[in-house]
């Protein structure tokens, strides 16, 4: 598996078990902490999207500015 | 290789520690019985056979569950030693029973407060307080069915869940 896929399957799977645990949360009567889970997942995934968008702009940047 | 054990293992972990916090939501309450089934058998004890206060004690710690027979049984040999109150001798019990037991703190403060009068006065007292004592202990019994039906499954759920997203995390 690339690093790229496993980026994408990682990013399904954090997406995917923020939903079940927000579910969860918000049955038991706890709204805010299900907000919470969201915004961390949300957070999480930012992060490891930054770091390829970050990749890619350097990409860019060799192929354009460094030749 | 190496990965997938690690992976394994955090999961287990998490699961565990999620599992143990959900039986602790599930054996306060059924703990909390146990206390007033003893105390109960401590009335019996105080009000028809007139026992002195270590043997009551003893015969009650033999006949209750877990975690009470412990909690009676360290109060009786507290007692027995001598040189103490019988107050001292319940927080002995108490921080006896601490360690292993799913109580809360408010919990064992109307166990203490009922051992503050145990042995103080006579007998239509003691038998008035561990009234009012068992009528607080089914107050917080009541409490922790309810916090039981809300937390145990979700403690399950948080630790299983937790594992996962930290295996993807990491992996």
């Amino acid at each position: 598996m690339t690093p790229e896929v496993r980026a994408v399957f990682q990013i399904a799977g954090i997406g995917f078990l923020v939903a079940i645990l927000h579910t969860i949360l918000k049955q038991s009567g706890k709204e805010e902490f299900a907000h919470w889970a969201a915004l961390a997942g949300f957070v999480a995934v930012f992060i490891i999207v930054i770091g390829w968008v970050d990749h890619l702009y350097r990409d860019i940047e060799t192929v354009f500015l460094r030749q | 290789m190496l990965r997938m054990v690690g992976a394994a293992l955090l999961l287990a972990s998490c699961t565990g520690i999620g599992f143990r916090i959900a039986r602790d939501f599930r054996e306060r309450p059924r703990q909390i019985r146990a206390v007033m089934h003893a105390l109960r058998l401590l009335q019996a004890e105080i009000a028809y056979s007139a026992t002195p206060l270590p043997a009551a004690l003893r015969r009650v710690a033999a006949r209750s569950q877990p975690p009470a027979d412990r909690l009676f049984e360290a109060a009786a040999n507290a007692l027995g030693d001598g040189e103490q109150t019988v107050a001292a001798a319940f927080a002995d019990g108490i921080q006896r029973c601490r360690r292993s037991a799913a109580l809360k703190a408010y919990d064992y403060e109307v166990i203490a407060e009922f051992g503050k009068t145990l042995g103080a006065s006579d007998r239509a007292h003691q038998t008035q307080r561990l009234e009012v004592a068992l009528h607080e202990l089914a107050e917080l019994e009541r409490e922790a069915v309810e916090s039981q039906r809300r937390n145990e499954r979700l403690c399950q759920y948080l630790g299983v869940l937790a594992g996962l997203l930290l295996v993807i995390l990491l992996y």
